[in-house]
């Protein structure tokens, strides 16, 4: 079922907007910034693309932008090729990504675009996905949950069965917050004390307001090409080592599963045993540079590390005590300052971590840059815990 | 002989003190508390809270007709009834029929019941009363009058705890307190008149006439169980007849859970029972618009029954409302913030098993319990493999959060995954819950159901979780 992606496929061009509240900006207007830095890098412009994806995740939060690829085509100038949305809550832009790549792999095209972008703040936050949750979603199942609820039942879960406290979930974002202050991108550009993250208030137990991203538009955009077609574009070009798309389960049904434990998340764990396999990873601390995770909450960071194989299961606190996943640790996780810091415009994460990845092992991340940076892993999950994409990216 | 055969009260949890209303208002001392619905509770909750309560469940699979009384339906057109018989899985063969506008209603339904069984018609008919949101005009003299709860009865041939021994009506026209079609607050105008031409008059014309005509003294009844509008009506009229002390007459309670409507007479009855033996006789009468007058006799089959009911505990498992703003939060001021919940009234009906009776889906090739509208098993992925199964209403919480951002008038709102006793899980809201530190993994709860949101205009009843108190 796994498809061996590995050094066949190159991005060979990437671009990102500020994320943040982009209250000059329309969805259209982001699209054709991300979607032009990455033609720029790649040498190419609109008229080369022969098939594109784009990523978004939900359309009601402005003008219904985004239904459909014609969403992408207009406003970038995409004409007489196919076109095709993608939604798949956050790894929805993880998803594009992996479309992109099939598309080449198979042979069908030459030149590739992966965009995506949410344009959120064309409404105040509590009525963007806090609305969505509350209001649109079954008369009556997981009724009275928001997004922030959805995973806060597996950090109490996890607290339960390992001892894990809500100061550990603070120290991943207090740590986030610190990367956030050197990314030019980010939302948030700031150190938060510890003390105010942890006396911030509750959102949805254990999960308080400084463990929560907040609510940010952006784009971004990768263009890709096959390995052996990647020196024609663009000699900073890095590969796609791993590309993995789980789905494990539904909306609805983790809840009302009696099968499910709630402490880890199984679409991740899947996904990265067969992108591991894939990339030739055996040791994933040791082997792995640098990482963008999935962090919408902090515990969510903090569980991921146990399911990515950072560390034991249950161990996911020591990790972030020990401080392995800073800048200065031995696996820096999310130097970019992550979603917390950045912001999350769901369908342009997946892509904004890929962007990341690839300015790393380009050597061109400025003064966030991890030293030597080779091997980067990028993890998206959604749905709100069904779905993950896992993508493994390497400097040729 | 025909007669009750089950009966059990419920109460809501919270009280509201005279004392906490005075106070509100900047008025001195006050006596007495009242009972109080949470937020999500109404007269339809509540009497299904009732049948809930009763001790023996075959009694509901039972019923072939189910009779509510109550005031306060939260429907003009549309029968809570049937509504009530679609949740309690009762067949849809049986009779529904919803019977209000008067506090005398829970008696009517009792009588209606009886004269069912009694034409033969049905075995056994199921009576739910409830009133929940009667209310006094904020700052009004009578704002710890009314309270709110609920009392059930299944009617029958067998097994039979309470014969009726003999029944009758009074009807008579007088303006006590009333609400017209479309007001929120009850109505009076005079308080001395209608006590006096009132209750006193027809009270001792309805039960007097059932004495004379049955030419029972006083002293034949073990208890008296006698609703009244206030304590001192009451009062007096147990001394026009010569009922003598606390042992012969049943106290109104109005002091510990205000008046209920249509449930009072039962939720009296209920208390009484506790000294109630075999032989006794039972004097019940309702009171509005008139009067039901009943004398009932225990059975040998009462001391086992009652083992099952402890009114006491019922009444003292309470907890006070801290303040009268959330009083009002609850009964006056609350309203939804998002008034645009998706709902649909297709998917509400054709998924009423499993979300509205809380039937679970059994795999009948890998036995995987669902309690989600499913086709394919998620354990063993074969099409169309599931039977119907009841759901234990028990259980005990495996995760939890607590949402401070969903509207409620006492955040948070804690949901919880519930693992079911017997099997299945389900995610639902926890409530009477006012104080989030409680939750905790592993802590028993029962399931009961409660008014979630009124999307589409039309109240939306689901299941939520609640906390299993000592």
């Amino acid at each position: 079922m796994t498809v061996d992606f590995k050094d066949k496929i190159a991005i060979v061009g990437a671009g990102c907007t500020r994320f943040a509240e982009n209250f000059k900006l329309s969805y259209g207007d982001m699209l054709a910034e991300a979607c032009f830095e990455a033609f720029e890098e790649a040498g190419v412009g609109p008229e080369d693309i022969d098939g594109a994806w784009l990523s978004t995740a939900f359309v009601d939060g402005s003008a219904m932008k985004g239904r459909s690829g014609m969403d992408l085509a207009e406003p970038v100038g995409l004409f007489d090729i196919p076109i095709t949305r993608v939604s798949n809550f956050c790894a929805s832009g993880g998803n594009a990504f992996r479309e992109a790549c099939l598309g080449l792999l198979s042979g069908v095209h030459d030149i590739v675009l992966a965009a995506g972008a949410e344009k959120q703040r064309d409404r105040p936050p509590q009525k963007s996905l806090v609305k969505m949750m509350v209001v649109a979603q079954h008369q009556f199942l997981q009724k009275g949950e928001t997004a922030a609820g959805q995973f806060a039942v597996y950090a109490t879960r996890h607290m339960e069965k390992y001892g894990t406290k809500l100061d550990h979930f603070c120290m991943v974002s207090y740590k986030n917050h610190k990367h956030g202050i050197k990314n030019p991108i980010a939302q948030y550009r700031q150190e938060i004390p510890l003390e105010t993250i942890m006396n911030s208030p509750m959102v949805a137990y254990p999960i308080n307001l400084l463990c929560s991203c907040p609510t940010t538009d952006g784009a971004a955009a990768v263009v890709l090409a096959r390995a052996e077609d990647a020196r024609n574009f663009n000699e900073g070009y890095v590969l796609v080592k791993a590309q993995e798309l789980i789905v494990n389960t539904g909306w609805d049904l983790p809840f009302f599963d009696p099968r499910y434990e709630f402490s880890c998340f199984p679409s991740t764990r899947l996904a990265a045993e067969r992108a591991y396999h894939t990339a030739g990873i055996k040791n994933p601390v040791k082997e792995i540079d640098l990482a963008e995770v999935h962090d919408c909450f902090a515990p969510v960071e903090l569980i991921v590390y146990e399911d990515l194989g950072f560390c034991k299961e249950g161990e996911g606190k020591y990790f972030v005590e020990e401080g392995r996943s800073t800048a200065e640790g031995d696996l820096p996780v999310n130097v970019s300052g992550g979603l917390e810091s950045c912001g999350h415009p769901v369908g342009a994460s997946g892509i904004r971590m890929i962007y990341e990845i690839t300015r790393h092992l380009q050597g061109k991340a400025g003064e966030r840059q991890v030293q030597g940076a080779k091997l980067g892993l990028a993890h998206n999950i959604g749905g709100p815990c069904a779905i993950t994409s896992l993508t493994i990216l390497g400097a040729p | 002989m025909i007669g009750v055969t089950a009966c059990a009260a419920y109460l809501p949890r919270y009280r509201l003190t005279a004392k906490t209303i005075n106070e509100a208002w900047g008025r001195p001392g006050g006596r007495g508390e009242k009972t109080v619905g949470y937020f999500d509770e109404d007269s339809l909750t509540m009497g299904l809270s009732a049948v809930f309560c009763v001790p023996n469940g075959d009694q509901i699979a039972r019923a072939e007709a189910l009779y509510f009384a109550s005031s306060t339906s939260p429907y003009r057109e549309k029968l809570a009834s049937t509504e009530m018989a679609m949740i309690l899985n009762l067949s849809p063969e049986a009779r529904t029929l919803d019977i209000g506008n008067s506090p005398r209603s829970g008696t009517s339904a009792l009588l209606a019941a009886m004269e069912s069984v009694k034409a033969g018609t049905y075995e056994s008919v199921l009576v739910a009363a409830a009133d929940c949101g009667r209310l006094e005009v904020p700052g009004g003299p009578n704002e710890a009058t009314w309270g709110d709860g609920a009392a059930a009865l299944a009617v029958g041939k067998d097994n039979v705890i309470l014969n009726i021994l003999h029944h009758s009506s009074y009807s008579d026209e007088l303006s006590h307190f009333w609400r017209r079609a479309d007001d929120r607050y009850m109505k009076y105008e005079d308080m001395r008149f209608p006590q006096v031409m009132g209750y006193a008059r027809i009270m001792e014309a309805s039960v007097g006439n059932m004495l004379r005509k049955t030419q029972y003294e006083p002293s034949d009844f073990a208890k008296v169980v006698v609703d009244a509008p206030d304590l001192r009506s009451h009062q007096a009229l147990m001394r026009q007849f010569g009922f003598n002390g606390e042992e012969q007459v049943q106290d109104p309670l109005l002091g510990l859970i205000g008046s209920l409507g249509a449930a009072h007479p039962f939720v009296m009855l209920v208390a009484a029972l506790q000294e109630v033996n075999p032989g006794d006789k039972v004097l019940l009468a309702s009171y509005g618009d008139g009067s039901d007058v009943l004398i009932l006799q225990a059975t040998d089959a009462l001391p086992a029954y009652k083992e099952h009911i402890d009114f006491k505990v019922l009444l003292d498992r309470k907890e006070l409302m801290s303040s009268y703003t959330k009083y009002l939060a609850f009964k006056e001021t609350f309203e939804v913030e998002f008034q645009d919940y998706y709902s649909s009234i297709s998917a509400l009906f054709r998924e009423r098993d499993r979300f509205s009776r809380l039937m679970g889906g059994k795999c009948k090739n890998c036995g995987y319990i669902t309690t989600l509208a499913l086709r394919v098993c998620p354990n063993c992925r074969k099409k169309d493999l599931f039977e119907n199964l009841r759901l234990a209403r028990k259980g005990s919480v495996f995760t939890f959060t607590q949402e401070w951002y969903y509207p409620s008038p006492e955040p948070p709102t804690t949901l919880a995954v519930v693992d079911l006793e017997g099997g299945g899980r389900i995610y639902c809201q926890m409530t009477d819950c006012s104080d989030p530190g409680i939750v905790k993994i592993g802590m028993p709860v029962d399931l009961t159901v409660r008014k979630y949101h009124e999307a589409l205009d039309l109240p939306h009843y689901y299941w939520k979780c609640k906390p299993v108190r000592a």
